[in-house]
């Protein structure tokens, strides 16, 4: 992808990650992909100056300690951070949900579905959508 | 205590009453005592009128005739001692008369004399005045006052014998006295059977006393003043017998009124006063003694107290009753609040749940096609076949979890409702299912514009139109729309000549996860037909179905105006 900027992803369930890890190798996105397990180590690793700043955050919703909602409204708070895109990966169909989080300004809003496949076609959406979108 | 009061007041008016009635029969008896009084009193007035007028009459006829006689007016004229001696004193003695006097046209007395022993005659003069009213009237009585007492008088002027010459002139005067005397009380007491007085004036203090009637006769002198009276008293049985009488019917209805009054009060105070206040207590204190006492009261009061009774066990099951309600309406509320929380706790479980449950089978689906992937050429067929298996149970665990969302985001999310023209909806629902070229779909034109949720009601047509596709056996499928109007709803019915639902399956359509076929034949949740019925009826509709198996069915459902 673009910049070779690294992905932060946030998601606690291991092999959710794994499945975002493996779709963007099957999709030849070469990006680091870092991976932390909810938003409290999202905010530390974002606010950490030593780290790169990610080009994209894909963020699931449903977290321990801190979840995706509370990270974005801290997040979508910080002019550091709120420029960064954030695209909300989550297994919650619920209208509500995503009201809240396009009002929190995410850049898209992706239903993981159960089918590897189908998955795979998701991230790539993903993928097009940032190759097409200018990044900051 | 106002009721008493009134009670009071009736009681004393009409003790009034019965004392003004008693008070005008009072003054009827005396008004008829007055009369019988008067009555007798003019009876014994004139009982002492005819009795004095009677014994003067015997002097005075006398003295009327002896004044025609020659004899006399020869006297007159030439008085011979002897004679008036001999004649006049036996004459006139012999009726009665006490004085004689004669005297000449020049009033010069002729002669004079007294027939009482011991008197001195003629004991008392005749006055000027008299002998003028005497040759006016010819003939007069009066009386005198003497100091032997009153002397009755008689008065004739003198005349020859015959009739003639009376009406000429007179030849002189002459008087015939007689005393009022014990012999003549004593006659006059005869007559009148009385007892007689002389008295000289009339005081108050000689009112009737007793049983006697008292009336008086005047004794005028010549110029007619009232020198003095005779006065009869009576004594008269019926009097005293009378009052006797009428005191006696007074004091018998004073105490006819005391005992009627006393009578009504205790009447009314035993049959109305002592029932109404045992009823009043009774209904007071609702006390069992008291309700005890209202079984004893006796005639219409015996049914009164049938009644409060009656009443009070009326008010006493009632009272447990509301007890009873009240008692199960707080269990009710309290099972309703239960009720309630288990529900929202349902609600939320199923979500959470249902939720919770999707990022397991997510990883169990994409490792399962991981392995598929990665490992292809070390499985045999069976091993690839268990794999598929595992992978479509994987997709049919997650269409229930999603039907299960489903099921509880009807009652979990409230969605506004919005005025939706039914024409409009129904054409985008058939848009979204867009059956096969096979269908034909026919749909009422003007259908009505309802308040529903929009979303929801676009879920009611899209699940029974799909559903109309999706079972559908025929070559050709014909899928009908129609509406009917009722009073307070909209019919809206969905006819496909599908296979048919036979009717015992009725009601197990409607609930959840229950299909007719077995999935592995059929891919279905089962949840499509749950989660309408579960819209209809949270929008206060309902739904059913009818069917000619292997022909057609219908599912009706209705939505309020």
């Amino acid at each position: 992808m673009l910049k070779n900027k690294p992905i932060l992803l946030v998601e606690d369930d291991m092999i959710d990650a794994m499945t975002v890890k493996r779709a963007l190798r099957e999709l030849n996105v070469i990006n680091p992909v870092l991976s932390v397990e909810n938003g409290e180590e999202a905010l530390e690793y974002l606010r950490d100056e030593k780290n790169e700043f990610p080009g994209i955050i894909l963020l699931d919703l449903n977290m321990p300690r801190m979840n995706g909602i509370e990270f974005l409204k801290i997040a979508k708070n910080d002019d550091n951070l709120k420029h960064i895109p954030v695209i909300v990966l989550t297994t919650s169909l619920e209208e509500m949900d995503r009201v809240d989080t396009f009002n929190l300004g995410v850049a898209g809003y992706m239903v993981k579905p159960v089918d590897y496949k189908q998955f795979v076609e998701v991230i790539k959406a993903i993928k097009l959508y940032w190759s097409l979108s200018e990044l900051p | 205590m106002k009721t008493q009061n009134k009670l009071l007041i009736i009681l004393v008016i009409s003790a009034m009453i019965m004392f003004a009635g008693f008070l005008i029969i009072l003054d009827i008896q005396k008004r008829q005592t007055s009369i019988l009084l008067s009555s007798g009193e003019a009876q014994q007035q004139k009982i002492l009128e005819t009795a004095i007028e009677a014994r003067s009459e015997v002097i005075g006829r006398t003295v009327y005739d002896y004044t025609y006689w020659d004899d006399l007016v020869n006297y007159l004229q030439a008085p011979d001692p002897l004679f008036a001696d001999d004649n006049l004193k036996t004459l006139f003695s012999s009726f009665g008369a006490n004085v004689v006097w004669m005297f000449n046209l020049r009033q010069e007395s002729i002669f004079a004399s007294a027939f009482i022993k011991d008197t001195i005659p003629p004991f008392a003069e005749i006055p000027k005045g008299m002998f003028d009213e005497v040759m006016k009237k010819k003939i007069a009585l009066f009386y005198l006052k003497t100091v032997y007492g009153i002397l009755e008088v008689h008065a004739a002027t003198m005349h020859g014998s015959n009739d003639e010459a009376r009406e000429k002139e007179a030849y002189g005067y002459f008087f015939v006295g007689k005393l009022l005397d014990s012999a003549w009380i004593e006659s006059v007491n005869q007559l009148t059977e009385g007892k007689i007085n002389i008295i000289e004036k009339i005081t108050p203090d000689d009112s009737p006393q007793g049983d006697e009637i008292v009336v008086e006769y005047p004794l005028n002198d010549w110029q007619g003043n009232t020198v003095s009276w005779v006065r009869l008293s009576r004594n008269y049985e019926f009097i005293k017998v009378f009052k006797k009488l009428s005191r006696f019917s007074t004091y018998f209805l004073a105490g006819m009124v005391i005992v009627i009054l006393a009578i009504f009060f205790m009447s009314f105070n035993f049959l109305v006063k002592k029932p109404l206040s045992t009823i009043s207590s009774a209904l007071a204190s609702r006390s069992s003694t008291d309700r005890l006492k209202l079984g004893m009261l006796r005639s219409e009061f015996h049914k009164i107290g049938q009644m409060i009774e009656e009443y009070f066990e009326q008010q006493e099951s009632l009272e447990m009753e509301i007890e009873v309600r009240k008692k199960t309406e707080a269990q009710k509320e309290k099972l309703i609040n239960e009720l309630d929380i288990a529900n929202k706790e349902l609600k939320d479980f199923a979500y959470i749940v249902s939720h919770d449950l999707k990022a397991p089978l997510r990883a169990i689906g994409s490792i399962t096609q991981w392995i598929h992937t990665d490992y292809h050429d070390k499985l045999d067929d069976d091993g690839r076949m268990q794999l598929d298996l595992l992978l479509s149970r994987v997709h049919r665990m997650q269409n229930l979890i999603e039907g299960v969302l489903a099921y509880s985001r009807v009652s979990r999310v409230k969605e506004e409702k919005e005025t939706i023209d039914l024409n409009k909806l129904v054409k985008e629902a058939i848009e979204m299912v867009s059956p096969p070229e096979k269908f034909t779909v026919i749909a009422d034109e003007n259908l009505p514009v309802v308040k529903y949720g929009p979303t929801r009601l676009l879920q009611i047509f899209q699940n029974l139109i799909s559903n109309a596709v999706k079972y559908n056996n025929k070559d050709t499928g014909i899928i009908e729309i129609r509406c009917a109007e009722n009073q307070h709803d909209w019919a809206i019915s969905i006819t496909d000549n599908g296979p048919g639902i036979e009717e015992k399956y009725f009601e197990k359509i409607f609930q959840i996860f229950q299909t007719l076929k077995a999935r592995d034949e059929f891919e279905s949740t089962g949840i499509g037909l749950t989660i309408v019925k579960k819209i209809i009826e949270s929008n206060g509709g309902k739904i059913s179905v009818s069917s000619i198996p292997g022909e057609q069915t219908t599912f009706t459902f209705t939505i309020l105006k």
